[in-house]
């Protein structure tokens, strides 16, 4: 009996938070504090297939206060058609590298160095802020000739 | 000039910031009615709301340099005539998402251009080399949070929450997306963004010039940006201080440092 009341607290409790932090989050989008196009992205480059994966570079620009770039990184596999939904979801793209940009912000380049091993080279990057090493049974090797925060 | 915020009226800073030596660089909207800052009312929760006041306030949206909202008389502004030949003269429609516009060297009051390992260049590069009305604007943030401390203590109240609206509207419309200091960001057209990545930095660099004029310690500074950057941006990088990468910290720190050495006043 008291583990059901118990049970029946945290629930009404866990509503009680989703709603308050949903209802919060509504109101400081709905004035503007928390705007929804803080951040501008576009399609750099898309590779459809490369050993198998498919390829996707995106910039993303934000202006969260501070102004803050990326360079994005992601890969799914190539060969699988997403007609349902679950497919799609099973087949989303996965980040694997995310930089911030040097001095000049050419496109990475990604290529395929060995049997289930990519190879992802960049000139100069300000910092790293993601880098995967594995994706699947796919090893993920970089070259990043200069770092200028490492 | 009496260098305390506190202690100098709106108009001496109209005066300076508007003064004929400096005319190249001011509108004649701003000058004629200096108010660079706008207020924020409590009572009137859309005073805090970072768009609309933006936006329904005509006076908040001259923009002194013409950077950001470059539609309507803006577009006369120093900055956005700047961006708007370089654009026509390679091609570029005011429609098109992205400017190459590379911007002069920032130049402080002593002439100085400002070093900045993160530009091709090494220096700072900006729409405009002035940045004065960037200080001017924090100190008159400042001067509005003096005054309402003032208050407090002549009427014994709490202008707590006064002081926080104020520094919440005045970072968010010198600052935030679009505000009159972001400079990457223009709207030529309405509705319609252009993109300036390469003002980046200056943008960070104004965010610390802005908030040591307006009297916040880095620390506080450097929380709000990571607050908002975790809340806004993909790019939020956790395992760094204050959730910023080095470049946008370094930035902001240089313009922070740069205010605090006295470069444009106290």
């Amino acid at each position: 009996m008291a583990s059901k009341r118990t049970a029946r607290i945290v629930l009404i409790s866990a509503i009680g938070v989703v709603l308050t932090v949903g209802v919060g989050y509504v109101l400081l989008r709905f004035t503007g504090l928390i705007p929804s196009d803080a951040c501008v992205s576009e399609d750099l480059k898309t590779i459809p297939n490369l050993s198998g994966m498919r390829f996707k570079v995106e910039y993303t620009n934000c202006d969260a206060f501070v102004k803050d770039e990326a360079v994005s990184v992601y890969v799914a596999r190539a060969d699988r058609e997403a007609d349902s939904w679950f497919a799609k979801w099973a087949n989303r793209r996965t980040l694997i590298f995310r930089y911030d940009p040097g001095r000049k912000n050419p496109l990475p380049s990604i290529e395929a160095s060995g049997k289930d091993r990519i190879l992802i080279s960049v000139p100069e990057v300000s910092s790293v802020i993601l880098q995967s090493r594995r994706w699947h049974n796919v090893s993920i090797e970089y070259k990043i000739e200069h770092n200028m925060n490492p | 000039m009496a260098n305390n915020g506190a202690e100098t009226g709106l108009d001496y800073f109209g005066a300076r910031y508007f003064s004929g030596a400096q005319g190249r660089f001011t509108s004649p909207d701003w000058s004629a009615k200096p108010q660079p800052v706008p207020y924020a009312r409590l009572e009137d929760p859309q005073t805090l709301n970072l768009y609309s006041y933006v936006r329904n306030n005509p006076l908040s949206r001259i923009d002194p340099d013409g950077h950001i909202d470059c539609t309507g008389k803006n577009a006369q502004g120093i900055g956005c005539q700047y961006i708007a030949q370089w654009n026509a003269e390679h091609g570029i429609g005011n429609t098109a998402k992205k400017s190459g516009a590379p911007g002069v060297p920032v130049k402080l009051p002593n002439g100085q251009t400002v070093p900045n390992r993160y530009s091709a260049n090494g220096v700072l590069m900006a729409p405009t080399s002035d940045l004065r009305p960037v200080a001017a604007a924090g100190r008159a943030i400042k001067k509005n949070v003096d005054e309402s401390a003032s208050l407090a203590v002549y009427g014994g109240y709490d202008a707590g929450s006064a002081i926080l609206g104020q520094l919440v509207a005045g970072l968010a419309t010198n600052l935030a997306q679009n505000g009159d200091f972001d400079y990457q960001r223009a709207t030529f057209v309405k509705g319609q963004l252009q993109q300036l990545p390469q003002f980046r930095d200056v943008s960070n660099f104004n965010v610390g010039l802005l908030a040591q004029q307006a009297g916040l310690s880095l620390d506080e500074v450097l929380t709000i940006a990571g607050t908002y950057a975790l809340l806004k941006s993909p790019n939020y990088s956790s395992d760094q201080p204050y959730g910023l990468d080095p470049r946008t910290r370094d930035l902001t720190v240089l313009g922070y440092q740069t205010g605090a050495s006295g470069a444009y006043g106290q």
